[in-house]
């Protein structure tokens, strides 16, 4: 299993951030989003819980093809809970197709900060394929981490445009500066490998 | 953005906005009423029957994982 933990800041009130959230696709950096659903939502005191079901495009590197048969559709359940009474916001997603060649699981905490809002992301990347288990995990961590640094900068495009907040629209200079920071929090990642009790994964 | 079934779209979209305006003005205002419950209810029966058609299993959309115990956590 491999993990990471990164923050991110959205120059936002937590409030525009929770509201432009349902809002955010599609965005210049979702097209590979196809569909988002609301499965499930309810208000519980103080907190409002909602389950949807979104389908992304799937993107299946070349060698990968012999392990995938006609699936390019990956679904994806994004639970989450806005807590008013405590300024939090909380999503979980997990894959629920395609994990007999792995399971993909984020989390992100975002939580007020005065006038800004802070982004905890948490990722879990894990296969149990075996012989290519390590390999499909290496793949599938780095585009996971590449992907989940584009989402954010498509969400806050959609924030920019809502709350006409222009200096979140990345100039070139803050581009490459955030290449490089991604890159950085790639190499500096926490990569973790746990074993599995069937000892496949090795 | 679309829905899973394309002959949802139409009242999704009519769900989203009504949702929107709900948790813009109201939830964040402290009004606790639930959101558009007509709008949900066929919203939701005609996206249900999409979902049937899909290669999807029901019970991993059904099971909760934030907030309970099937949670992934940092490995310490």
């Amino acid at each position: 299993m491999k993990y990471f933990v990164v923050q991110d800041v959205f120059q936002y009130t937590w409030e525009q951030v929770v509201c432009g959230f349902w809002k955010r696709y599609p965005n210049p950096n979702s097209r590979h989003i196809m569909s988002e659903d609301v499965l499930d939502r309810k208000l519980v005191g103080n907190k409002l819980i909602t389950k949807r079901l979104i389908t992304k495009k799937g993107s299946i590197p070349k060698w990968g093809e012999k392990f995938i048969k006609g699936c390019s559709k990956a679904y994806v359940v994004e639970e989450s809970i806005v807590d008013m009474a405590n300024s939090t916001f909380t999503t979980y997603t997990r894959n629920v197709n395609l994990k007999d060649i792995s399971t993909v699981d984020e989390k992100c905490v975002y939580t007020a900060d005065r006038l800004h809002t802070t982004l905890t992301r948490q990722g879990w990347v894990a296969s149990f394929r075996r012989f290519s288990a390590n390999m499909i995990e290496q793949f599938t961590f780095h585009k996971f981490k590449s992907s989940t640094a584009k989402s954010a900068e498509g969400f806050k495009l959609v924030l920019g445009k809502l709350y006409h907040h222009e200096t979140e629209h990345p100039s070139r200079a803050e581009k490459l500066k955030n290449s490089a920071k991604i890159a950085k929090d790639i190499a500096k990642s926490k990569v973790f490998h746990t074993s599995t009790c069937d000892g496949n994964a090795r | 953005m679309n829905s899973v079934g394309e002959e949802c779209n139409e009242l999704k979209r009519s769900y989203d906005e009504c949702f929107n305006h709900w948790f813009a003005n109201k939830f964040l205002n402290g009004d606790r009423n639930e959101p558009c419950p007509d709008l949900f209810a066929k919203y939701q029966s005609c996206v249900k029957k999409a979902i049937k058609d899909k290669d999807i299993e029901l019970w991993e959309l059904e099971r909760n994982v934030l907030g309970t115990e099937h949670e992934k956590k940092p490995p310490k």
